[in-house]
């Protein structure tokens, strides 16, 4: 356990709130990274999803909050406060920062998209990150959702019969990250797709999806 | 197979120009529809300080 965790993320913090405060998404994409390597140096686990995992993958930060996933919720939610973020009046999982205004989601304990029954993560070494302050206030590895899995929670988005189904006529941000994802990760995530079909994880509406938009064929 | 993280000149390339398009296309980062699932508050924070897609420098 870091000997002042509470320290740590308030220093983190403020200097990142110094540095990128004109660029908010670049801002919460900073503090995600940060923030869930200090967590996970201190034993508890906080894993990156969401907006930020596919800013990670992509290098195109696109979102003003952070969801992080973690079996110690409650321990990571008491920190939060302990650091000046207040919980929302009417969700228990949303804290604000009310100086920095960093919104942080707790969304779950696990890992949940979709049908994936086993959760992938990928470890991001300070080495992986290329702007200096941020890989200064590492003190180890954060953890990302494998770009697989946060490609297959943007696919959904593709689906005739999803809910986002009038995006049509103007397109959806989820679509075009998932299109991204492919165009930068295209062997990985089919291989990582395989495998997951082949462990019966991919339902048959995802393989006719993946099919159809992204002519990519699962056997 | 073996995971790395893409250049910055790689997303420039690939990634960039699909934002961009859609962005172009909505003149907003999300859909209406997008919008509409999202909470208000965080739609309201979208609003206030979104830019159109830009590359990552960290």
């Amino acid at each position: 356990m870091i000997d002042n965790l509470q320290e740590s993320l308030t220093l983190a913090l403020s200097k990142l709130d110094e540095k990128f405060r004109k660029d908010p998404e670049s801002l919460h994409f900073a503090i995600s990274i940060v923030f869930s390597s200090i967590f996970k140096k201190s034993g508890l686990s906080c894993i990156i999803v969401g907006g930020q995992s596919a800013a990670y993958w992509l290098r195109l930060p696109g979102s003003n909050d952070i969801d992080f996933v973690s079996p110690d919720l409650q321990k990571i939610a008491n920190i939060l406060e302990q650091c000046g973020f207040t919980k929302s009046s009417d969700l228990s999982f949303r804290y604000v920062h009310p100086t920095t205004n960093i919104m942080i989601e707790l969304v779950g304990e696990q890992i949940a998209i979709a049908d994936i029954k086993t959760p992938g993560s990928v470890l991001v070494e300070p080495s992986d990150i290329d702007d200096a302050l941020v890989r200064s206030l590492m003190p180890g590895p954060s953890e990302v959702l494998d770009p697989v899995l946060v490609f297959i929670n943007y696919l959904d988005a593709s689906s005739h019969d999803s809910i986002w189904f009038t995006f049509e006529n103007e397109g959806a941000l989820a679509v075009e990250r998932a299109k991204a994802l492919l165009a930068l990760y295209k062997e990985y995530i089919i291989d990582g797709l395989r495998d997951r079909y082949k462990a019966g994880e991919i339902s048959e509406r995802f393989r006719d999806l993946l099919d159809k938009k992204f002519n990519i064929v699962l056997r | 197979m073996k995971l790395r993280r893409i250049s910055i000149k790689k997303a420039k390339e690939k990634a960039l120009p699909i934002l961009l398009s859609g962005f172009k296309k909505r003149h907003q980062m999300r859909s209406t529809v997008e919008e509409s699932r999202r909470a208000a508050e965080k739609v309201a924070r979208d609003r206030q300080s979104s830019r159109k897609p830009h590359l990552s420098a960290i």
